[in-house]
Parts: C-alpha cells; sequence; structure tokens
C-alpha cells in the first residue's frame, strides 16, 4: 500500500543528537561536525539549530498530504478527523462553565498568584505594587506551551506481538493521544523553565511529528511506550506517560537535567539526590536500617550539585472522583513555585492541569485536531497554535483520580525550599505524598522476598 | 465480596476470623480482591495476615513485593470505597472498615488510562 522507505525516519536513535560530547551526526556523513571532548555540552537551542542547518535534505517529512486520510484508513479508524473535532470542540460548548472568572477570587497559575480586578474600570481590588493581576495572568497563561492532537503526520504503525502484525496505520493522535499531549506538555513547560527560554521555537521542535530528529515526539514517545505494554494507538494512564519521560530523557540526555519517576507516591531522598549527583544511592546507605534518617538526611544536603531535575508523581486520589480531603493538597501542589502542572484529567479525557481558581482547576486541553507542521517555516507560522490565551476551568470535584504531580526542581537551594514548603503543607498534603530519606530493602531491585506461608492460606507481610 | 467466601456463611466466616486473631494476635487479617481490569489472581494469596502497628503506606509496599508487580506499575489500594491517608495505621483503618465477620476487605484497582 505504502512504500516501506516512507515509514523509515531519517535517524532512528535520538539520542545522537544529544549524546555527551556533542557528537553531533546526521544523515550527511560529509557534514558531520564532531565535537572534542572538553566543550562544554551544547545547549538545547544549539542542538535544535544543527538539526536544520547542517543536512542538504529537509530534516521534516514533507510528503504526506494535507489530510492524510484514505478511504481505507478511515474505515479501519474507529473515528476520523472529523467527527474528532466535532466532539472535541462541542465539549466546550455544553460544559455549564468553563471559563475563568476573575472578578471575584484570586487565581493560582503555575505556582504564582493572581489577585482579582475589575476589568471594565481598570481599577485593582486589595492590589499592591508588585502583585500580579488579570493582564499579567493572560500573558502568563498564554505563554504555556500548549499542545493538541494532530493529523497528518508521518504514519505510526500498530504493530502487535514477536512477528510484528501489522494492525493499523495512524497518521493523528485524534481519540488516543491526549495522555502523551498532556505529558508532552509538562515535559516542554519543564525545559522551558530549565533553559529559561523566552521563544518556544526550538522547544516545539523538539516534538514535531514530522521532524524524524525531533526527540520528544509521539513517534518518539509511541515507540518507547511499546516497553510499557502500550501500543501505538493506546490510551496512555497517567503514570506510563510520566516512565515514557523518564525514558526518554534518559536516552535523549540534556546537559544538567535529569527526570525521575516516583511511585507510591514517596519520594526517596537518595534517590533524589543520587540523580542529582551521579553517584549510585546505595553509597548513601547507612548503619540504620530505618527510613528516616536525618543525620543522612544532613549528609545529603552537604553535597552540591548543579544538575535540575523533574519529579513526577503518579498518585490516585480516589476511586473514580478526587476524595475531598485531598482537594486542599492538589492545590497546595499547584501553588508550589517549584510545579509544573499535573497530568490528569476528567474520565476518559487527559488534561493539564496548571493552576487553580477557588474549587476548580486551570487547565489547558489537548482535545483540538490542528494540522501538523511540515517544515520549519511552517512551524515558525503557525507558532500562535502552540499557546492558548483562554483559560478554561474544570471544578475539582469532576476530574479525575489518577494524575500524575510534576515538581522541577531548579537547584540546591530550590530543593531545601521545596522541603520546607513539603513540610509546612503537612496539613494540607494531608499525607498524600511524603519524603524518605532511604529506600527501604523491599522497593530495591535485588530483593528477595522471604517466602513466607502459614498453611492456612494466609500470607504474613 | 470473594467468590471463595460467598459459598461460607457469615458464622463459619466469623469462626475462622476469631481462630486466626487468636493464633496472631498481634495481626490483621485482610482480603484482597480484585477489580475488574486487573486480574492475577493465579499468581498471587488474596489472604493476608498485617502488624497491627503497619502504616498503610508499609502495607502496600510489601503488597506490591508480595504481587511482584513490575516497579513501572501503578498499585492503588482502596477500603471501603475510599482511599486512606498514607500514614495511618492499619490497626486504625481496620477499626473504621472492618467487616461483621470480622476481615478487612480491600480493593486493588487499576488506574485509569485516558484517550
Amino acid at each position: 500500500m505504502v512504500d516501506p522507505e516512507f515509514f523509515t525516519p531519517y535517524m532512528t536513535e535520538g539520542n545522537q543528537m544529544y549524546s555527551s560530547g556533542g557528537n553531533i551526526s546526521h544523515k550527511t556523513k560529509s557534514k558531520e561536525t564532531i565535537r572534542p571532548k572538553s566543550e562544554p555540552k551544547p545547549t538545547l537551542d544549539e542542538i535544535t539549530i544543527s538539526l536544520f542547518q547542517q543536512n542538504s535534505d529537509p530534516p521534516y517529512m514533507t510528503n504526506t498530504p494535507d489530510y492524510y486520510f484514505p478511504v481505507e484508513l478511515l474505515k479501519s479508524n474507529w473515528f476520523s478527523k472529523a467527527s474528532a473535532n466535532a466532539r472535541y470542540n462541542m465539549h466546550h460548548i455544553v460544559s455549564h462553565k468553563v471559563t475563568l472568572d476573575f472578578e471575584d477570587s484570586p487565581a493560582i497559575l503555575m505556582g504564582k498568584t493572581y489577585y482579582p480586578r475589575i476589568i471594565e474600570t481598570n481599577q485593582p481590588i486589595n492590589k499592591t505594587d508588585g502583585e500580579l493581576g488579570y493582564k499579567e495572568f493572560i500573558r502568563d497563561f498564554s505563554q504555556i506551551i500548549w499542545v493538541t492532537y494532530r493529523s497528518g503526520f508521518r504514519p505510526i504503525n500498530r504493530l502487535k506481538g514477536s512477528e510484528k502484525q501489522h494492525l493499523k496505520v495512524l497518521t493523528t493522535d485524534a481519540g488516543w493521544g491526549c495522555t502523551i499531549r498532556a505529558g508532552q506538555m509538562m515535559l516542554l513547560n519543564t525545559l522551558k523553565r530549565h533553559f529559561n527560554y523566552e521563544d518556544n521555537f526550538s522547544l516545539l521542535e523538539t516534538i514535531q511529528e514530522n521532524l524524524m530528529t525531533a526527540p520528544f515526539s509521539v513517534h518518539k514517545i509511541t515507540e518507547l511506550g511499546v516497553e510499557f505494554d502500550k501500543l501505538p494507538g493506546d490510551w496512555y494512564s497517567p503514570s506510563t506517560i510520566c516512565h515514557t519521560i523518564e525514558r526518554l530523557i534518559s536516552k535523549n540526555p540534556i546537559p544538567n537535567f535529569k527526570a525521575k519517576v516516583f511511585m507510591d507516591s514517596v519520594i526517596y531522598r537518595d534517590q533524589l539526590i543520587s540523580a542529582l549527583v551521579d553517584i549510585p544511592f546505595e553509597t548513601f546507605d547507612c548503619e540504620e536500617s530505618s527510613e528516616e534518617c536525618n543525620d543522612c538526611f544532613e549528609k545529603f544536603l552537604a553535597y552540591d550539585w548543579d544538575a535540575s531535575i523533574l519529579i513526577m508523581l503518579p498518585v490516585m486520589l480516589g476511586l473514580k472522583t478526587i476524595q475531598p480531603e485531598f482537594h486542599s493538597a492538589v492545590k497546595y501542589f499547584l501553588s508550589m513555585p517549584q510545579t509544573v502542572g499535573i497530568v490528569g484529567g476528567k474520565p476518559r479525557s487527559a488534561l493539564y492541569f496548571v493552576g487553580y481558581q477557588e474549587e476548580s482547576f486551570i487547565f489547558l486541553d489537548p482535545h483540538l485536531v490542528q494540522k501538523v507542521c511540515k517544515s520549519n517555516e511552517s512551524l515558525r507560522e503557525n507558532q500562535a497554535s502552540y499557546s492558548c490565551s483562554s483559560p478554561k476551568i474544570l471544578p475539582i470535584c469532576e476530574a479525575e483520580s489518577s494524575m500524575s504531580l510534576g515538581f522541577y526542581i531548579r537547584n540546591k537551594e530550590d530543593y531545601v525550599l521545596f522541603e520546607k514548603l513539603m513540610e509546612a503543607g503537612k496539613d494540607q498534603i494531608n499525607g498524600l505524598i511524603t519524603l524518605k530519606t532511604h529506600t527501604p530493602d523491599y522497593c530495591r531491585e535485588n530483593y528477595q522476598h522471604p517466602a513466607q506461608n502459614e498453611g492456612d492460606d494466609y500470607i504474613i507481610l | 465480596m470473594d467468590s471463595k467466601l460467598d459459598s461460607i456463611n457469615l458464622q463459619q466466616r466469623k469462626i475462622e476470623c476469631q481462630k486466626i486473631m487468636q493464633s496472631h494476635p498481634n495481626q490483621i487479617p485482610i482480603i484482597l480482591e480484585n477489580d475488574k481490569e486487573i486480574n492475577d489472581s493465579k499468581t498471587m494469596e488474596n489472604r493476608f495476615l498485617v502488624p497491627k502497628r503497619f502504616k498503610f503506606q508499609e502495607f502496600i509496599f510489601n503488597l506490591r513485593k508480595n504481587m511482584n508487580l513490575p516497579k513501572t506499575s501503578a498499585l492503588f489500594i482502596s477500603i471501603g470505597g475510599h482511599l486512606p491517608a498514607l500514614d495511618k495505621t492499619m490497626i486504625s483503618i481496620y477499626d473504621e472498615f472492618k467487616n461483621p465477620d470480622g476481615f478487612l476487605y480491600v480493593r486493588y484497582s487499576s488506574e485509569s488510562a485516558l484517550g
């Protein structure tokens, strides 16, 4: 049906371009640049610029038609782009209260508080100098990178089993990629903070579907997702996307940047510090077998490090919806300066929560199908399609209980502050997230659980 | 409720519970029920004895290692339709949620996938 060449990306391994030492290789070998090892690692900007400039062939895949939807694919896809967009654009209209009403109470966005003011008269209420108001809110909100469904992209093959049985060809992620999109939003907005970028362009390049070398595209994510039993086209859970992001970052190292997922709502300080200072965490073990050990915590703080880290915490806050006692916790997390949002959602659809107002989340919604960008120029022209200036809200009580919290810790100072805030917010957090100094034995790779059988079908824990 | 237990009436369950609690005075008898989506009952026993002093978090960790769950899989346990706070002790959860037969029924549920 389709020429196999069509599916072959120019580069199969994204890690070549970020490899430490900066050996940036590309398809055109003659133009390969080799950096000596002593030179500093390339910044993201340098890396992405190099993707375009050193190659005579355009790295973008340009031969996909505008709407790549042959009839046979439409039949095999369980829904078409048209119906997807109708469905997803409609659901905003039918929801009762969707846009942010700024007149009554302060809104919290990515850890910052914005105070209300009466817009008509432009008179601030309770607003002193240096405080953020409505204008700043809209400005900062539209600077958050917004990633949506795209259509017409380089085909992804949905293959199953060891024989690679061909199930489907996907050219859009409409209907299945929303958790991936929410994850991309979290990753990109974290990197934006990490690199202190004003202009999002080079970050957006890293997720371009038709850019073969883009390290964080849907294509690269679904390729890795297979490791977590997710085929392209499968729905991801908030924890799967976090693990995929962790793997993506370890495959495509970014200078001074780490990503780590902590399961079971516990942050182990030894694992965190070991990722930051690049020492195996077993080195931090002490004689005391306790998980809490203040001496060791002090020891950790004696280390110095330059790296920043993205911490991702998949949590479940109720059976279907969030239990009332955890409302204050999620609100507290979103008000911490280290927050990079939450990959969450409402039943069946993922959203990216970036803040809250009173009892509602403020979110960015990936459920809009847009056309893929096919070249550097087309991305420049359509850069606005990656930002959203109309904040929408969702009552916390209607949100899905599975979600992944994201925190970005810039440096040691920031880590100390993070620890203080987690301690100070104990009452709000309500035991949802805890920090422990040592990883218990049973959470370690080589742990052998002793067989304990009682005879009466009981297992003694 | 667990299918194995449906066939046994309340009185029998009570007797069984008392027996096991007498022989293990510092433990709580727990019965684990699967949620619809996860089904690996063949790989795990569903009756546990958990020390009273355990925190809920400790219980989850111990369960995880018992189930041989991959490190990347999420494991969420609910009791009586509710997710207890992680730092609650098992005895306080038991007092609040125990079944009339004396067992504590807990349920493990999978994380929701979103499209």
